[in-house]
């Protein structure tokens, strides 16, 4: 009896530890990416979510009819083609065939309809109707890998503004009886799984991905660390692989870390302050000019971003872009800033409020930067630094006098200069007006030639710069790292976070 | 145990809890923001937040939004969050377990710290201990919990690689995976705690030392530990078992930062992020939560007074 009383135990320990080993070969197997993203998502579904955190995740579930590769060069990915009718009202693209969505359900041009009106709809409260045609534009399936989209007016570049996985192709059984995407069904290379609120997921392959051998993963365990230190610990210490960013103070100490290799790219983004024109006396050109000649955008970038930046001298777009203007006319002149405050009638200075955001610790320390640049020609400033949520409606509002934000994800011109500066835009929040400026990014919007585009936008772009409603800091840089054994990630100037081409060595 | 005092507790817990709710709901209403704005980002259109808030039942008036909220709740339904469309109860359900834990060991370090020093400088007030002792509370007091979590990952975690920098396990799962994950959030929290309940077992344990009864016992020839143990100690115990149980509301609502920072999955973090994204339902349900725990644990210490002097009546 006392035997078998030893037995049973030592059996059971057996199994424990065969168990035990059998698991963790399945798991070496396995292509696992630990992968630790520095803020929580704040939703999942990709026609409302707004936040880069979302789109962390998304960018690897959902796809649309057309992207930007790695050279941010416009290429089909649900579509494989697309034509302009000749009257340049309508658009046709053909649909690839042999996609399906993660359920194993065809992707048809009946999921493009579907899709594409349910961000026009109202009731979806999407922020991308005017990327796949505005309010009007009529989504139509012709055939079953067929699709056309008629809008009001010739719109030469819509194949560029879908290129976002913003205005990606859900299947219908994405949306739940509250009309809400929780978990999106989509064509992309993974699937959500074991989704934990909003602190940690499970991307798993999708068995059903119509690119041969892709993903090269079969899943990404993603958790969040918010904290900067944190996460470069984590890493450091080899509880996760890969890190969606590091405080920028960090960078240089990790690049001299054999076990550890950091990207960084330019980023498609610029940082700036924007001035209430609608307010005196910001609604006078000369005043805007002298602050922009009054800062010094090297003190901005190292106190912001600490160092990890380009300056900006003219418009938004940096060197690195196809779409960069020479015009650069904001070198410091502090002498130039006083006489320009002068003629304006501010020679003794006047009192102006900065806008950052304490959501955002970089606008606060431009802030404050600003704060003494400013101070140099006599304009007295107070900070007042709500959090985001005030922050945008204080914005949105025009209760400010110059709001201190940053813009993401940019890759074509029209992104940088029609809806944020055109008059009445949605995205105009300075109220800035020039029917000059309106009429030549109207012409840019019906014209598909580069050149003949680039022509159009230079004089905007000079138009812009001499009015200033927003005084453009620098372009910052994106930054990911991760351990010497994660290869095939690339580093893009448009954020976009693909898992796609990822894999583990050794 | 007079079980009518307990009904009538219940009672009024319930009050409370309700009122917590309204206060909770009008002052979301108050705070400027709006969460159809924060989900379209800055540069969404009015049309598309107002379509957003027509769906998200935001333009009705604050009293039906505050009765429908109301009385889904009751039913257990507390709704979806306005960000990300899941299930309220099931995300408040995953971050009980997690703040509860956290709570109950924070206190564990902290008490374990706080008993000892505090009795000793009560002991010997102006001892070398008892100067020692003044000193940490102080240093606990006024050293930042972020600041202090950030030095334990970078010299623990980081510099000496002991234990693992944020994250954690549940503890069915794996408990020396939970245990190596807790101590650096645990010990965060529990030192603040520890300092705070140093300075009130010493000020307790002062307060009986010197009260007649104690004398009496000295004079009658006690050993000084059975006068320490059997007759101060019992009796500064209604003071400490006061502060512990404030200290406990607090490691239950207040540890938000030490969750941050370890991202530790608990209710805090959740409440956090919920008001920073205007996401009423969420919020509402994780106050509900915390509003619920904390009555709960201010009766249980209300019931444990009688246990320690039964001279305690209830009326």
């Amino acid at each position: 009896m006392k035997k078998v009383r030893l037995i049973v135990p030592l059996l059971l320990l057996v199994l424990l530890i065969v168990g035990a080993g059998l698991s963790t070969m399945a798991q070496m197997s396995e292509q696992v990416l630990r992968s630790a993203h520095d803020a929580e998502w704040t939703g999942l579904d990709p026609h409302v979510a707004s936040t880069v955190s979302s789109f962390y995740v998304l960018a690897n579930v959902v796809e649309s009819l057309t992207t930007n590769n790695d050279d941010l060069e416009l290429t089909p990915l649900l579509a494989t083609d697309w034509s302009q009718s000749e009257d340049g009202l309508s658009w046709t693209f053909n649909l690839r065939e042999g996609v399906h969505f993660s359920n194993g359900v065809e992707m048809t041009s009946e999921h493009v309809v579907f899709s594409m009106n349910r961000i026009i709809n109202p009731e979806t409260g999407s922020g991308r109707v005017a990327s796949v045609g505005g309010p009007d534009a009529v989504w139509e399936a012709v055939g079953t890998h067929t699709v056309t989209v008629t809008t009001p007016d010739p719109n030469a570049i819509l194949p560029i503004l879908l290129a976002s996985r913003a205005t990606a192709v859900v299947h219908q059984d994405s949306v739940d009886e509250n009309g809400v995407i929780v978990v999106p069904i989509g064509t992309g290379p993974f699937t959500v799984e074991d989704l934990d609120g909003t602190i940690s997921m499970r991307l798993a392959k999708n068995e059903n991905y119509w690119q041969d051998g892709l993903p090269l993963l079969d899943a990404v365990e993603i958790s969040v660390i918010q904290e900067d230190a944190a996460r470069e610990a984590a890493l450091l210490g080899g509880e996760v692989d890969f890190v969606t960013s590091v405080a920028p103070q960090a960078v240089e100490a990790l690049q001299g870390n054999a076990d550890i290799v950091v990207h960084v790219a330019p980023a498609l983004a610029y940082k700036y302050i924007g001035l209430n024109l609608t307010r005196e006396p910001y609604d006078d050109v000369r005043v805007r000019q002298a602050i922009a000649y009054a800062i010094n955008r090297d003190d901005l970038c190292s106190a912001g971003d600490f160092g990890l930046c380009t300056p900006l001298y003219g418009g938004p777009i940096d060197t690195g872009s196809p779409w960069h203007f020479d015009y650069a006319p904001y070198s410091q002149d502090v002498e130039k800033a006083k006489a320009l405050l002068a003629e304006a009638g501010y020679a003794d200075g006047f009192d102006m409020e900065l806008m950052p955001t304490s959501t955002y610790q970089d606008t606060v320390r431009q802030a404050q930067v600003l704060q003494a640049q400013l101070g140099a020609i006599g304009i007295r400033t107070t900070i007042n630094a709500p959090e985001w949520a005030e922050w945008l409606e204080l914005e949105g509002n025009y209760r400010y006098d110059g709001y201190i934000c940053s813009w993401n994800g940019l890759t074509d011109v029209e992104h940088y200069f029609y809806l944020q500066h055109r008059t009445d835009e949605v995205f105009n929040f300075t109220g800035y007006s020039d029917p000059a400026f309106d009429a030549l990014v109207d012409q840019g919007r019906q014209v598909s030639d580069f050149d003949e585009r680039f022509a159009i936008y230079e004089q905007a772009n000079q138009i812009l710069v001499d009015a200033v409603p927003y005084v453009y800091f620098y372009n910052p840089a994106f930054v990911r790292v991760m351990s010497t054994n994660v290869k095939g990630y690339v580093l893009r100037s448009d954020n976009a976070n693909l898992y796609m081409n990822t894999y583990l060595e050794g | 145990m007079n079980y009518q005092y307990v009904l009538q507790r219940l009672l009024s817990a319930i009050v409370v809890v309700l009122g917590v709710t309204i206060v909770v709901f009008i002052i979301v209403q108050i705070v400027p923001g709006d969460p159809a704005r924060v989900m379209l980002g800055p540069y969404a259109s009015d049309e598309a937040v107002l379509g957003l808030r027509e769906r998200l039942g935001l333009d009705r008036p604050i009293l039906e939004q505050y009765l429908l909220w109301l009385g889904r709740a009751a039913r257990g339904d507390l709704g979806q969050s306005l960000l990300n469309g899941q299930e309220v109860a099931a995300q408040l359900w995953g971050r009980i377990g997690p703040s509860f834990e956290l709570a109950m060991v924070s206190l564990a370090i902290g008490l374990a710290i706080a008993f000892p020093i505090g009795m000793i400088s009560a002991l010997k007030p102006g001892s070398v201990v008892d100067v020692v002792a003044t000193l940490f509370s102080q240093i606990g007091v006024s050293v930042p919990t972020f600041w202090m979590g950030i030095l334990l990952v970078i010299v623990v975690s980081l510099n000496l690689g002991l234990l693992p920098p944020s994250g954690y396990t549940p503890i069915a799962e794996d408990p020396g995976d939970w245990l190596a994950h807790i101590i650096l959030p645990a010990f965060t929290a529990g030192f603040v705690s520890a300092s705070i309940q140093t300075r009130f077992i010493r000020s307790a344990m002062l307060d009986v030392l010197n009260a007649n009864y104690v004398q009496t016992a000295r004079a009658k020839g006690l050993a000084e530990r059975a006068v320490v143990v059997n007759h101060a100690l019992r009796n500064a115990l209604i003071n400490i078992v006061t502060i512990i149980g404030l200290q406990i509301t607090a490691l239950f609502s207040g540890i938000v930062i030490v969750e941050v920072v370890f991202s530790w999955p608990g209710l805090g973090r959740l409440a956090l992020n919920a008001v920073e994204e205007r996401d009423y339902p969420l919020l509402q349900g994780a106050v509900l939560v915390v509003a619920v725990m904390v009555t709960m644990v201010n009766l249980f210490v209300d019931l444990l007074y009688f246990l320690l002097d039964p001279r305690i009546e209830y009326v």
